[in-house]
């Protein structure tokens, strides 16, 4: 018999974490997924097994490793699950990408690239910085900001994909020797 | 063009698609362009990556991206009903008491995350996120009844469902092509509107009734026994149980009558019938959505509803349907090494694998004693048949049965389990497996039966998995007490199913998961006797409630398997046989 009694110790240190980590699992899953409807479906059951599985955490051990491997295992049953012609990338195109992801975008660079990103983020005009905000600090859809400012939803999605490109300049022209992000 | 700018070209066509691909609003057309694009080129492919990690980073940092999507997902369907804003303390009376603290963990870690969000979730209900929270995927989702919306395959737009207590109507078994990704196998579905853009999916009505949707087209589903079909193509499969049941068209209502039947329904709202197997009667509606005509249509008859001249005109028969209900296939479960050292290990009394039948008996792979044998013997490679490692039950007029060649000794005198894994071919009403008692004479004598219910007199959801405890057994039709699974199963999907008696409750698992516990009052608990298990049927009596569709991995225990053995049997076949190369 196994694992019986366990109790999930529920700190206010995990649920940060967890929280933390939602957007570059998302992101994880979407890359290799290319349907952020299925991203997110896969997100939920990623969190679904990380809650229940929280006592085979060993505090002190690297959290976003641990749910990546989480994430893996449930990218995997997932496409499992579906039917061929449901799934947006073919098995090959998954793989390809998975494998020159974790080659471009090492876990242990993200401390790093994020300070970057910080830094070319404080080169942006107050207008870009704000609609970022709006964006990504308040997870407001594109259509809700158009609708507050009065500008087409087209618009403001071509406005934010004018700041993503100039940030990816800035952070790989500021990219440290030595990182390959 | 050379090289280099075809190169650029499709960077900058990639950079058009990537913010529609974060937004979620890619057109299916589009998908596919993506999809070209980056298997033409590297290049494209770090592009790809690049943008969607700042896409991941601005999130990261601001957090807001990061909302916790709160995993509302059915499996943890108990977990819905228990967050609410009740205290933690509370949570542990009542029937949840006794509970493993495993399990309580998982809603504490839940209930932590909500108070700890709740300003996120706030945000999350008009983000992106929000747009997609009714997305649901199999039987997890077969059980989530919170979906509030039915969405547009195309366009994104939303049909609103009806309130929430409308019973679920039909659930979806089967989908071909590419449809809206909200609508995956083991939604169930309220009344409302289905449009699909393209790809087709199959239904399976509470009723019984079968329907193959093929888009591009609509269809309002009214309740267990009626929808009309507004434009696109359908296959109906209406069994006796379902008889009656009303598919409406433009200018025309067709009413079942024990059959198959195609109908399409062209832009213009011409409708066509074509009856494939039994009858129908087809009426021709008039201004006062009354019947002006009708005409009883046999096999083979096909007929054109012409709303605009009120007629009903006789074609040739063998028009292309472009919707066809399929079969669900043979997919074998599959079972690892891992899986069954893992069964063996908990030692169960028996543990049938249906890999194969020696003299007529399906061996127990724990010992000689306790191996399966058919009732009658010539139902065994007709109506019971062994093939891909699992053994299939196909619904007979005539009874047919496993049942265990001995008893089980003294398994009511303490706790005990029962592990197999299912795939229903429909939601009748159907026992999978009973426990009798050696003297039995009649089919209301038993302690256990595990059964898909529909169309009972209880309160139950339609198409939920019973598992019932009547000890002692000797009564017939006596009280007996009921662990409901609060959601359904799927047609065509394989279940984990186990359930447990323990020294004081009943519990019913559901792949990994704990959905229900009942208290066992102390002298329906335990009693001696021994006893015998019946696969397939309740057995003899005329209401046999025969099961159809496969069965693997039967075992026994006479222990009560915990929570997380439990769980583990499941994650091994659910998550330890994922392979890519399976996938694909």
């Amino acid at each position: 018999m196994r694992e019986q009694n366990t109790k999930i110790e529920l700190t206010p240190q995990w649920v940060l974490q967890l929280t933390e980590a939602q957007s570059r699992l998302l992101a994880f899953l979407l890359k290799r997924l290319g349907s952020h409807d299925q991203a997110q479906e896969v997100l939920q059951e990623v969190n679904l097994v990380l809650c229940r599985d929280a006592y085979k955490f060993e505090e002190g051990t690297d959290f976003m490793a641990w749910a990546f491997a989480i994430a893996r295992f449930q990218l995997m049953a997932f496409r499992k699950r579906q039917s061929r012609d449901r799934l947006v990338f073919p098995v090959d195109l998954t793989e390809s990408l998975a494998s020159l992801d974790e080659k471009m975008f090492p876990v242990e660079a993200n401390a790093q690239r994020t300070k970057t990103l910080n830094d070319c983020i404080q080169k942006l005009s107050p207008e870009h910085r704000t609609l970022l905000l709006r964006r990504y600090a308040e997870a407001s859809s594109v259509k809700a900001i158009a609708a507050d400012s009065d500008k087409t939803a087209n618009a403001i999605s071509l406005t934010l994909h004018r700041i993503r490109e100039q940030l990816i300049k800035c952070v790989a022209m500021n990219k440290p020797t030595g990182v390959d992000a | 063009m050379n090289e280099s700018a075809d190169q650029s070209g499709k960077l900058d066509r990639l950079g058009e698609l990537l913010p529609g691909l974060i937004d979620g609003v890619l057109l299916p057309a589009e998908t596919e362009e993506l999809v070209q694009i980056l298997r033409q080129s590297s290049d494209a492919q770090s592009y790809y990556l690049t943008y969607l990690q700042i896409h991941s980073d601005l999130g990261s940092i601001w957090g807001a991206g990061a909302t916790v999507d709160i995993p509302l997902a059915g499996n943890l369907v108990q977990t819905l009903e228990l967050a609410k804003p009740v205290p933690i303390a509370n949570l542990r009376q009542g029937w949840f008491a006794g509970m493993s603290d495993h399990f309580f963990g998982v809603v504490a870690c839940l209930i932590g995350i909500i108070i700890v969000l709740s300003v996120a979730v706030v945000f999350l209900l008009s983000g992106p996120i929000g747009d997609y929270r009714d997305s649901v995927m199999s039987l997890a989702d077969a059980m989530d009844s919170r979906a509030g919306k039915l969405k547009d395959d195309a366009a994104g737009r939303a049909t609103e469902r009806k309130a929430a207590w409308d019973p679920d109507v039909a659930v979806v078994v089967r989908i071909d092509g590419t449809v809206s990704s909200w609508m995956a196998v083991g939604h169930r579905l309220k009344p409302g509107r289905i449009v699909l853009g393209n790809g087709s999916v199959q239904l399976e009505f509470m009723s019984g009734a079968v329907l193959a949707f093929a888009g591009p087209g609509e269809l309002d589903i009214h309740s267990k026994d009626a929808a009309t079909l507004i434009s696109g193509s359908v296959s109906a499969h209406v069994p006796e149980r379902a008889r009656g049941f009303v598919l409406n068209a433009p200018d025309a209502a067709i009413v079942d009558l024990g059959t198959e039947f195609n109908v399409n329904v062209d832009p213009n709202g011409v409708s066509e019938v074509e009856v494939t197997s039994g009858e129908v009667e087809l009426s021709l509606l008039g201004n006062d959505g009354n019947t002006l005509t009708s005409q009883r249509l046999h096999e083979s008859t096909r007929m054109r509803v012409d709303g605009f001249d009120r007629s009903l005109v006789l074609l040739d028969s063998g028009g292309s349907a472009t919707s066809k209900i399929v079969a669900f296939d043979d997919s074998r479960l599959p079972v690892t090494d891992q899986y069954v050292d893992e069964i063996v290990r908990a030692e169960p009394i028996l543990y049938c694998r249906f890999e194969g039948s020696r003299d007529a008996l399906i061996p127990n792979h724990m010992s000689d004693r306790l191996a399966l044998r058919a009732d009658p013997p010539e139902s065994f490679h007709n109506s019971i048949r062994l093939s891909s490692g699992h053994v299939q039950f196909i619904r007979t007029e005539a009874s047919r049965s496993l049942v265990i060649d001995g008893v089980i000794e003294d398994l009511n005198e303490g706790p005990y389990s029962i592990e197999f894994w299912m795939k229903p071919d429909d939601l009748q009403h159907a026992t999978c497996l009973g426990v009798f008692p050696e003297s039995r004479t009649d089919a209301g004598s038993f302690i256990n039966v595990i059964e898909i219910v529909t169309d009972t007199f209880m309160i139950h959801d339609p198409g939920a998995i019973r598992f019932l405890h009547r000890s002692p057994p000797g009564e017939l039709f006596g009280q007996g007490t009921n662990a409901f699974t609060p959601g359904i199963c799927v047609p065509g999907q394989w279940h984990h199913v186990v359930a447990v008696k323990t020294n004081h409750a009943m519990e019913i698992h559901v792949n990994g998961q704990l959905v229900r516990q009942v208290e066992l009052k102390e002298d329906k608990r335990h009693g001696p006797g021994h006893f015998y298990v019946v696969l397939g049927q309740l057995r003899d009596d005329w209401h046999r409630r025969q099961f159809s569709g496969a069965l693997d991995e039967l075992a026994i225990y006479k222990r009560a398997l915990t929570v997380s053995e439990v769980a583990q049997h499941f994650e091994i076949i659910a998550f330890e046989n994922q392979q890519p190369t399976l996938t694909e």
